[in-house]
């Protein structure tokens, strides 16, 4: 369990550079990242049915200028690992549980991006010295960390997250209304890409 | 310039916004990008590389994608000889303030307001009409691993391209890529997309009401209502907590 969670949490981290630091292939979107989590706990089809719900949550939420967005990478990996191999009122209860992370990740991201400038004199004394390897170093430096950020953020939460899930006791009338909700979610997907599409 | 560090500049453009700070946003990415050009440039000066380091070292923001176009533009403005420092540091300086936010507006409405979404209803639409509940996913056996797939061609072809032909154009043309960008009509391809998303969009919704067999009535509810609350300005994340609460309740009653 364990070995396999590093696994996840790495490949999680490597998937979530993509969103800002990394070329932008969009491998970070849940629709990719899901299946890919998914097949590497054993359960694609799990995957790719949590990473289309996620996708759709997170559809009609469009970055502008220098907004930060809620992260939808970290929600889809840690549902996906949650809700792979275990029933379907777990997945539901695993997306529930997993769309605050995605907010909290936003609040870590604004700090980490505001706490970026104590480079910016350490890069200007080294052009003034005329040590530009400095440069270099602090590029890759900035992607490291932000590798570090992700891979210790998934790690805690799905080793949080998966101690309390069990004790999240169901009664079969909630049971029931997960159903519906897992039924529901795609159609609040929809509105909000229509929303958005007809502004 | 030499062609390997043109080539050396393209692929460090994907570090773009590797340092991205509120204080400047991407100058670091930017200056990390066009450094192995500009140590060919000034090569020799090491007084004039110093100074060219620090004035790309200034505040710039832009749409990541058709960053490398700027760049490419920046680059043939400094490989220019017959002008002076100063003239040139004015140029540049005046080029990546007004050329900078007007492309990152069309990137940002083109790229993250309606590519990304239509690709991911594509994507995520096909996925629902196979199946709605994650026990008919395990008796999906279609190809479920071209679906992430077929997302990042179809998404890529148009960034690779803009990535690609931006720094090609800027290259080959420089300052009239501006011309050529904006000919290129995107907010017409925008409105394109948009149209096409809200058909499919609207398919996908009936197909996927309809053939639900119990809660077509509830189905239809919960698209109205977020519908009219979006609109309304209220966020996703808050109707998706009202919509837990909700479908918690349903299940108590029914």
């Amino acid at each position: 369990m364990n070995y396999e969670l590093l696994t996840v949490s790495f490949v999680g981290g490597l998937l979530s550079l993509d969103s800002t630091v990394f070329g932008q292939f969009m491998i970070s979107r849940p629709i990719v990242t899901g299946p890919v989590i998914g097949w590497l706990c054993g359960d694609i089809k799990t995957g790719l049915f949590i990473g289309a719900m996620i996708e759709l949550l997170w559809v009609g939420v469009v970055p502008v200028g220098v907004g930060v967005p809620p992260d939808s990478t970290i929600v889809c990996i840690v549902a996906t690992v949650l809700a792979a191999n275990n029933t379907p009122d777990v997945a539901a209860l695993a997306i529930i549980f997993s769309v605050p992370l995605g907010i909290i990740f936003k609040r870590l991201d604004i700090a980490h991006r505001k706490w970026n400038r104590v480079f910016l004199p350490v890069i200007e004394n080294g052009i003034k010295s005329g040590r530009y390897y400095i440069l270099t170093f602090v590029t890759w430096l900035g992607v490291f960390l932000s590798f570090i950020k992700s891979f210790l953020f998934i790690f805690i939460c799905i080793l949080i997250l998966s101690y309390i899930l069990p004790f999240v006791i169901l009664s079969p009338a909630v049971v029931k209304g997960l159903q519906v909700f897992m039924f529901a979610l795609p159609l609040l997907g929809l509105a909000s890409f229509l929303a958005s599409f007809t502004k | 310039m030499k062609n390997c560090n043109i080539i050396r500049t393209f692929f460090r453009s994907f570090l773009f916004q590797a340092v991205w700070n509120f204080e400047r946003m991407q100058n670091v990415g930017f200056l990390y990008s066009i450094m192995p050009c500009l140590k060919e440039i000034y090569g020799t000066d090491e007084n004039r590389l110093k100074n060219a380091a620090m004035r790309h070292f200034d505040f710039f923001n832009t749409h990541p994608y058709i960053a490398n176009a700027i760049i490419a533009i920046t680059l043939i403005l400094e490989n220019e000889k017959t002008v002076d420092d100063e003239t040139k540091s004015q140029q540049i300086k005046s080029l990546k303030l007004h050329i900078g936010g007007p492309i990152a507006a069309i990137g940002d409405t083109f790229f993250w307001a309606r590519l990304r979404p239509l690709c991911g209803l594509l994507a995520a639409g096909y996925v629902f009409l196979q199946c709605k509940t994650l026990k008919q996913v395990q008796g999906f056996t279609s190809c479920h691993f071209l679906v992430p797939l077929a997302f990042i061609f179809l998404y890529n072809i148009p960034h690779v391209f803009f990535r690609f032909f931006g720094f090609w154009l800027g290259l080959k043309c420089k300052t009239d890529v501006v011309k050529i960008i904006s000919n290129v009509r995107l907010q017409k391809i925008s409105e394109i997309i948009r149209i096409i998303g809200i058909f499919i969009c609207i398919f996908v919704l009936v197909a996927y009401i309809i053939t639900s067999a119990e809660y077509r009535f509830v189905g239809a509810l919960v698209f109205l209502v977020s519908f009219i609350l979006l609109k309304k300005n209220v966020s996703v994340i808050s109707i998706f907590w009202g919509l837990v609460i909700g479908c918690v309740g349903i299940g108590f009653l029914m």
